[in-house]
């Protein structure tokens, strides 16, 4: 079965995913690696990166935030940002509180301050009765306010603005109820248990001597008591039964790992050794810490083999999400702040093949399509509907190494104006494939 | 003569309170603090951050996490830390200096070799401090130097990779292989 039949028969989510994966490797798989994608079921994973993310160990906050809207709303399909925050916080109302828990433990490598107050930034764009959700009903926490202030946030205990402290911050501390983590006994921070209505979790991608890595499920240093007794055994069962916890799943509503940079070997210390300059964010902890393990294994990880953690969390009694890509959803989203005034800046030349978010995007009548070619090559860029269909094909031929520009007014193949929704734009070059998700708003 | 004796035996008390401060200099414990880089004992280099001691394994999780279970393996006695920051090509870079006392020879040797350490693609520094030593670069990002010697396991990290920044995390290491000696 060629590409081009299977594109044609596949739902809109699963060919999303074949997007995905071709972009992020930059290979066509063989056809029979196509066939176990077509059963897609429901745990969305959005993977977000962006080549201007960092410089060097410099983090760049607008495309941070770029990085987490995008996110947002490929993992809600809303495409306002407002609404999208609001849609993952069931019940939600001007009294919740939401809580995000970091990593922190090492200064070095914490989630970064950009990443988490952009999050929390965003959920003031949820409207309430009309009002903006108050920033003071966000939590920032760790364990300790020292090693909050080590990782570069601002304790905030006051009654303005966002609020940001740790466990160990007078009058808070662990709740007196004790909680059987596989037969271990834990108290839990009162932040997530009694202070939380949702729990944002954002991690750091990290390995772990012992568990073999530290993502999402394994940060919560500071929402236990005493996380060093739950290490035995490579951290497994033990992690998963501290996430089942009721008190801590039923508050669970997103899952971000901040792999912006990563720490492949002695980690959980250490300074940054890689980059991925990604974010990964699902609303399924499994699927999310899945896709951690694989961006540390594909970075040269040697502790991946200890992570069984993950794989027991997606079986009884854990059942906390799914380990299996037949049952994901993988979105996957290139350069997200990479905007046309970048672009038309004659000082900056690519180092790569790059293709640029479409502008405008949401669209009503034409929109522009920019992409960067490193060398002379055979080009294409195809439109596809949400069905995987082809619907036009906006070049097909050689064309000089540098920018090139082409519109698209909207039109399919047969010159009939195309309806509203999302259209994706595939560009080959050699053997370079990126994709963009478009939308038109007629 | 009276004033000759007066005068020796005079030489001979101070001769003797010397040798007793002396000798109660020599037997005085080095902790484990006294082997770190002191304040810009490296010139240019200052403390960057509060400096922690780790007495027992519950006190080094606290500040390492699960790289503690390594040195716990390894008749874990004490650790301390202290982070730095200095000026490389223009920007403030952070150097982190821990050092770790074994219970002996072995177990340093047996940390140092630990693959947990995730040191297994390390470069060899010959000739460079401790009875062994070694380094990984991250392209561009980091660094990490290894060293042991006696009981005394060394780990550098720094937040920058440039040559420059090997020499300085090797300026640090020879300070406190020094110490060590």
């Amino acid at each position: 079965m060629s590409f081009s039949n299977i594109l044609s028969k596949i739902d809109r989510r699963t060919f999303l995913r074949i997007i995905s994966f071709t972009g992020a490797t930059g290979l066509i798989y063989p056809d029979h690696l196509f066939s176990h994608l077509v059963n897609s079921q429901n745990s969305r994973v959005v993977i977000v990166t962006d080549d201007s993310v960092t410089n060097g160990l410099t983090i760049n906050e607008s495309a941070v935030q770029a990085m987490l809207d995008a996110s947002i709303k490929a993992l809600t399909q809303i495409n306002d940002l407002g609404e999208a925050w609001k849609s993952i916080f069931p019940d939600i109302d001007l009294n919740k509180t939401i809580v995000i828990k970091v990593n922190c433990i090492n200064s070095s490598m914490s989630t970064h301050p950009a990443v988490t107050y952009a999050v929390a930034n965003s959920l003031q764009n949820i409207i309430l009765d009309s009002v903006s959700f108050p920033a003071n009903n966000v939590i920032i926490y760790d364990r300790t306010n020292g090693e909050l202030s080590s990782a570069g946030y601002t304790i905030n205990t006051g009654n303005t603005g966002i609020r940001c402290f740790g466990t160990n911050q007078s009058g808070v501390g662990y709740g007196s109820q004790s909680y059987s983590v596989n037969g271990i006994s834990q108290r839990i921070s009162t932040i997530c248990e009694t202070m939380a209505n949702y729990l944002i979790n954002i991690s750091v991608l990290k390995n772990h001597g012992t568990s073999g890595v530290t993502l999402c499920m394994k940060n919560h240093y500071g929402t236990c008591r005493s996380p060093g007794s739950l290490h035995g055994n490579y951290g497994d069962p033990y992690i998963p039964a501290l996430n089942a916890l009721p008190v801590i799943s039923g508050k669970h509503v997103l899952h971000i790992c901040d792999a912006i940079f990563g720490i492949i070997s002695g980690g959980p210390s250490g300074s940054p050794q890689i980059s991925p300059n990604k974010i990964i964010m699902s609303q399924d902890i499994v699927a999310a810490d899945y896709w951690g393990r694989e961006i540390l294994s594909q970075n040269g990880c040697s502790t991946i083999n200890r992570a069984t953690h993950v794989d027991t969390a997606a079986n009884s009694p854990y059942n906390l999400g799914t380990n299996k890509t037949s049952e994901m959803e993988v979105i996957n989203i290139e350069n997200p702040s990479t905007s046309i005034g970048d672009q038309n800046d004659p000082l900056k030349v690519p180092d790569q093949f790059m293709l640029q978010q479409n502008f405008p995007n949401p669209f009503n009548s034409s929109t522009q399509i920019k992409f960067y070619l490193t060398q002379y090559a055979h080009t294409r860029v195809e439109i596809f509907d949400s069905h995987g269909h082809s619907i036009k094909t906006l070049l097909n031929k050689e064309i000089p190494n540098g920018w090139h520009q082409i519109q698209w007014q909207g039109f399919n193949s047969t010159g009939t104006p195309v309806a509203s929704g999302i259209y994706i734009c595939r560009l080959s070059a050699g053997s370079h494939h990126k994709s963009i998700i478009m939308q038109l708003m007629k | 003569m009276n004033i000759i004796k007066k005068f020796s035996l005079l030489i001979i008390i101070l001769l003797g309170v010397y040798c007793s401060k002396e000798s109660t200099k020599n037997d005085e414990v080095i902790t484990i603090e006294d082997l770190l880089v002191r304040n810009n004992e490296i010139s240019g280099w200052t403390y960057g951050g509060q400096r922690w001691v780790a007495n027992n394994i519950s006190e080094l999780t606290t500040y390492i996490n699960g790289l503690a279970e390594v040195f716990q393996r390894y008749g874990f006695v004490d650790a301390a830390n202290q982070s730095y920051e200095g000026r490389i090509d223009n920007q403030n870079r952070q150097l982190q200096l821990t050092v770790y006392r074994l219970q002996s020879g072995a177990n340093a040797l047996g940390v140092y070799e630990d693959p947990d350490l995730g040191l297994g693609s390390a470069l060899p520094w010959e000739n460079g401090a401790g009875i062994e030593a070694k380094y990984v670069r991250y392209g561009g990002l980091s660094q990490v130097l290894a060293f042991y010697r006696g009981v005394y396991y060394v780990s550098l990290q720094m937040n920058y990779d440039t040559e420059e920044s090997l020499n300085i995390l090797k300026q640090f290491a020879l300070n406190v292989d020094q110490k060590i000696k």
